[in-house]
């Protein structure tokens, strides 16, 4: 036995103390204790040569061994017997050196923990802990075992605690007096209110109070470096729940608060502001009446002259939570402080009074805090600013003043619940007072008074609505004026919501259409009110209707039809009453057929597109079955007419209808050919020829079918090598350059195995007198704001297409650059404008060299512009290869500010020149700042004054780089 | 410090340049003129205020004369109140902002508004003379004044 004795203590003296080894020795005796291999008597024995041992050290690993074997120890392993016993001897060890003292405390935590801790035994424990450990002289963790200790002692041997009284309380604050760790105090500060809560503290609340009160205002910066650090803010609220934890604390906190609010810091006002609101939950209602005058010339004066906007917010709604808490009050003592409050600003209310908003913003926080002050400021203020609004000779002052006045009905409104305001003899003439408003003769006022009438809908008495009605009657068909449209609409909507029967009656029903231009007002408007229920089907008929007249009435109807379906894209009665009930697909097209000899190319392009915006927007919609159908019903009979007359015009049609179909949508009729034709043919129109080639990558993108897709991409091909070579037209080899870009574009996109052909054509082309169409080409697949090629259509995309397509081809034009061909600098410019930013980066240093190539030599703006784009975003985040390259960039960037043939570009470059004055290490900008100013000077004198603004920037902000402030 | 104008009016600032169609044209030459002369020095600080040259009606549109042909401005300015100590340094302020941003081509004249200024004799000289101007910029208190006074806003 004493041998085994011997060797445990050994093997732990072989040990460190902070080993994991020696943890998990410890682990391994308590697992031994609890499936009973030894027993805690034997362990004491064992360690007993340790224990008792004349030497502080052994005595300090003696206790730390036992300890962290109870500390594993499940809760109800030990029997009140033995705990009875280990308790007196931890309360005896509390006595000990000062090195025993950590691990003991340590075990005593960990027998807190036991159900079975006897009665007195804790009582035994803290008696001694108080009188025998200055808390203060232990170390930070210690100190946090010692709270740890007093917290579980208070959860779960709360009766004893509670014999211990006024001990107890002692022992609390002398063991927190003077801490001074965050970590400890932020854990004091979230177990003190339950402290506080469950004691009475009678002589010794100030005390109590004192030993935290020491701490506010917080004064804490955390460590930037650590983000898991404890924060000011958590400091500072849990100290604030402290000190309102019980209402005894009222007498001590509110002279505390008052002189904080009072000082100059700015978070010491903060934190007594939040108190102040804090307290009003458990703080009694005479603290708050006692010092009412108090708060509110502080809170008046933090909100008068202050420019802190996060300040004045939390004073106001402190404000707000007081006046709260103070209604509660007798009902003479708080009219008394809201006459006091009311009477000290109302000379604010006058017209051009500096303090004019702010005071409106005191009283509004005070009229919200509860029923009774809602009236009492209502009745005084409203009145006298209808008169501030009647003697007010500025419009711009006169429509603040009643942007204020009906915050205050509405606070009046939302408060009682009750809108109904015909009753209150102070408020009557607000709605009158809105409707007169509205037909002043400024707009910024009327803008201003629908805005308001929206917000009083409710409030409005049958006889104001009549004439409002007949107002919004006129307005309906007359163009308005932006600053007006918004707020007109927004009335117009709230009305229609609330008095739905009464505009159709009194205004949807007499309206008068007599010529296109209100016709455009009016059905720009109607759009407002489409979604609800009453006039859905009432608008839509609207505008199925005018979309089937005349071909100048169904072009502009159309176009709104468009917008009306862009609004509620998500709006499945909207769509099914379309779809089902008007078969407006249908209805549309033998509109469009039966016109289509009307309906010429330059002028009603337009016409044809919105038709086609209206189908792609209903189709895409629609599940697979539906698509289907329209697909089936319509498809042919345009097909049979187009290769009939080859109307080019029904292109757009077909865009249209096979656009957004589903990628399960196949149709029948090989439409490739007829596509590819026109695409080679048409000369005359952009739009129509954008058209072609996008309906023709959509569909390449979608077929279903692989060897049919394949045998389609090689006849395009063919056909387009053949055309190159055969055709003298220049234009048909433009298009075919445009088509090869689009195909390419469709065949990437899905990372189809052909696509290698096409980008190796593509760059082919670059060699050819094509170069520029080719190198836009790249521009073309790089874009990635194609409507009729993103998912909303359908499309297969595989996943970072672009970047791989970028790589690859950057790479490409690397490796092919020739000095003498400048059209592989235009290609990079033109891949580098629809480049996404991270895969620049990736390849910057292998393209830079290109780059700097095209900044140099390139003369082309657009491409200029590119690229200049593209670096003043890297130059902008501060990307930190721009800052390696620092010297290659900045003179070329000066060369380029003075670029002759456009204005543009000089911008630009001059742009990424006052970036550069933000971020980067100053050291690398000052070698270059006085040829930078002095280069700068000539574009002073530029002869634009666009550019002459942005060189004055970015002279200034170089000046000022160095420049001591 | 004490502030000399404690409660100055404040004035509503006028709206931005609206940039014409001509101004967007490559071929199209744009004039220096007065207002643009007023857009490089409105935005300028006052030193007193949180509030700028612009909204105190300190500088104004109508007080700046260009003459594009012989190559010379003038700009008046009218100081808040007539014994304003901070008049040089305002003056100062533009001259220094103005010499920064306009082509060296152009001589510019400062003056105080006449009527306006108790001194207002003595700082004209003081800032029409070229050897004190830069003088003055040589001072490191000064020049810090005076570049806080014309730093504009973040990109």
């Amino acid at each position: 036995m004493d041998i085994d004795n011997n060797s445990l203590i050994e093997d732990f003296r072989s040990l460190n103390k902070y080993d994991t080894e020696f943890s998990k020795k410890c682990k391994k005796i308590s697992h031994d204790l609890q499936s009973g291999g030894l027993t805690m008597v034997q362990l004491v024995e064992q360690l007993k040569d340790l224990l008792i041992s004349p030497i502080p050290d052994s005595r300090e690993l003696g206790m730390l061994i036992l300890s962290q074997v109870l500390e594993s120890l499940s809760e109800n392993q030990l029997a009140a017997s033995q705990l009875n016993f280990i308790c007196a001897f931890y309360s005896d060890r509390l006595n000990d050196h000062h090195q025993v003292i950590p691990p003991t405390l340590r075990g005593v935590l960990a027998l807190m923990r036991f159900e079975n801790v006897p009665e007195g035994a804790t009582k035994q424990i803290l008696s001694s802990l108080f009188q025998n450990v200055p808390c203060q002289q232990q170390q930070q963790a210690d100190r946090h075992n010692i709270y740890k200790l007093l917290e579980i002692c208070l959860d779960r041997r709360n009766t004893e605690v509670h014999e211990m009284g006024v001990d107890f309380i002692y022992g609390v604050i002398s063991a927190m007096d003077g801490e001074r760790d965050p970590r400890n105090l932020l854990y004091l500060f979230n177990w003190l209110p339950k402290f506080l809560k469950s004691f009475t503290f009678d002589h010794l609340t100030e005390e109590m109070f004192e030993v935290m009160a020491c701490y506010f205002p917080v004064d804490f910066r955390a460590p930037t470096q650590d983000p898991n650090s404890i924060s000011r803010e958590a400091l500072a609220t849990s100290l604030s729940t402290c000190l309102c934890a019980i209402p005894e604390f009222a007498e001590y906190c509110f002279p505390l608060i008052l002189e904080k609010l009072s000082s100059s810091l700015r978070i010491a006002k903060l934190d007594s502001l939040n108190i102040l609101a804090e307290g009003c939950k458990t703080f009694e209602v005479p603290f708050y009446i006692q010092h009412s005058t108090d708060i509110w010339s502080q809170i008046q004066r933090e909100v008068l002259n202050s420019n802190d906007r996060e300040l004045e917010e939390i004073a106001l709604k402190t404000l707000e939570i007081v006046v709260n808490k103070l209604s509660y009050s007798a009902d003479d003592v708080f009219k008394r402080i809201l006459c006091d409050i009311t009477d000290t600003l109302k000379g604010n209310l006058l017209p051009h009074m500096k303090l004019f908003v702010p005071s409106c913003k005191i009283l509004y926080h005070v009229a919200k805090a509860s029923k009774s002050s809602a009236d009492y400021v209502t009745f005084e203020v409203v009145p006298m600013l209808v008169n501030t609004y009647n003697i007010t000779m500025t419009t711009s002052h006169q429509v603040m003043v009643f942007k204020n006045l009906i915050s205050f009905v509405r606070v009046y409104i939302d408060v009682h619940g009750n809108d109904d305001v015909t009753q209150i003899e102070q408020l009557n003439v607000i709605p009158n007072l809105c409707l007169k408003a509205s037909l002043h003769k400024e707009d910024e006022m009327r803008s201003a008074s629908f805005q308001n009438l929206s917000l009083l809908t409710k409030s409005l008495p049958i006889e104001t609505r009549k004439c409002l009605y007949e107002n919004i009657r006129v307005l309906l068909v007359v163009q308005r004026s932006d600053l007006m449209n918004d707020s007109f609409l927004k009335c117009f909507k709230a009305m229609a919501q609330t008095y739905s029967e009464e505009i159709q009656n009194y205004v949807l029903k007499d309206i008068k259409i007599n010529d296109l231009e209100s016709l455009k007002v009016y059905l720009d408007s109607l759009i407002v009110i489409t979604d609800q229920e009453e006039f859905t089907e009432f608008v839509l008929s609207i505008f199925i209707q005018n979309s089937l007249k005349d071909i100048n009435t169904a072009q502009i109807t159309t176009g709104y039809f468009g917008k009306l379906l862009e609004c509620y894209k998500d709006n499945r009665k909207i769509q099914e009453f379309l779809v089902q009930k008007e078969e407006i697909i249908n209805k549309l097209i033998s509109w469009t057929l039966n016109h289509l000899n009307e309906i010429n190319i330059s002028k009603n392009l337009l016409l044809l597109e919105n038709i086609s915006q209206i189908c792609k927007l209903i189709i895409g919609y629609q599940d697979s079955d539906s698509q289907h159908k329209i697909i089936d019903s319509e498809l042919e009979r345009i097909i049979i007419l187009y290769r009939n007359s080859h109307n080019y015009l029904l292109l757009i049609i077909f865009d249209g209808l096979l656009t957004r179909l589903r990628k399960d949508v196949q149709f029948e009729h090989d439409i490739l050919d007829d596509l590819l034709n026109a695409a080679l043919n048409i000369t005359e129109d952009n739009v129509l020829q954008q058209t072609v080639f996008e309906l023709l990558a959509n569909i390449l993108n979608k077929t279903a079918d692989d060897t049919r897709l394949e045998n389609n991409l090689k006849n395009i091909i063919n056909t387009c090598n053949f055309a190159l070579d055969d055709s003298n037209n220049e234009h048909v080899q433009r298009n075919v350059v445009n088509i090869i870009s689009w195909v390419t574009k469709a065949v990437v996109m899905r990372g189809h195995k052909m696509s290698e052909v096409f980008v190796n054509k593509l760059l082919e082309l670059l060699e050819t007198k094509f170069a520029p169409y080719a190198a836009k080409g790249l521009k073309i697949v790089m874009n990635d704001n194609c409507a009729s090629l993103d998912s909303e259509s359908y499309c297969n995309r595989r996943l970072l297409y672009r970047q791989k397509f970028f790589i690859e081809v950057s790479s490409k034009l690397i490796e092919n650059y020739k000095e003498e061909n400048s059209s592989y600098l235009l290609a990079i410019g033109y891949l580098l404008q629809g480049a996404p930013k991270q895969v620049f980066i990736l390849q910057f240093t292998k393209i830079l060299r290109l780059v700097i190539l095209c900044l140099e030599q390139c003369e082309n703006a657009e491409v200029l512009g590119a690229v200049l784009d593209t670096l003043c975003n890297l130059i902008q985040n501060k990307e930190y290869l721009i800052e390696e390259y620092i010297q290659e960039f900045l003179p070329r960037l000066l060369k380029l500010a003075t670029f002759k043939p456009a204005m543009q570009v000089r911008m630009k470059a001059l742009h990424c020149l006052q970036y550069y004055t933000q971020g980067y290490p100053i050291y690398k900008l000052i070698p270059h700042k006085q040829n930078i100013i002095y280069g700068l000077t000539q574009c002073l004198d530029d002869k634009k004054r666009l550019v002459r603004k942005e060189a004055v920037e970015a002279r200034l902000r170089w000046f000022l780089l160095d420049a001591p402030t | 410090m004490e502030l000399e104008n404690i409660n100055p009016n404040v004035y509503k600032k006028i709206a931005d340049r609206q940039t014409i169609l001509e101004e967007e044209d490559d071929n199209v030459v744009d004039e220096f003129d007065a207002r643009e002369i007023f857009d490089l020095i409105r935005g300028i600080n006052d030193p007193e205020h949180p509030l700028t040259l612009e909204e105190l009606h300190v500088v104004e549109d109508n007080l700046i004369h260009v003459d594009n042909e012989n190559n010379s401005i003038k700009v008046l300015f009218t100081p808040t109140i007539p014994h304003c100590s901070m008049a040089t340094l305002i003056g100062l302020s533009i001259r220094v902002k103005l010499l920064r941003s306009l082509p060296p081509r152009f001589k510019v004249n400062v003056e105080i508004n006449p009527g306006t200024h108790a001194s207002e004799h003595s700082v004209n000289k003081q800032l029409a003379d070229k050897e004190r101007v830069a003088a003055a910029l040589e001072n490191t208190h000064l020049i810090k004044v005076i570049n806080q006074c014309i730093s504009s806003r973040e990109l």
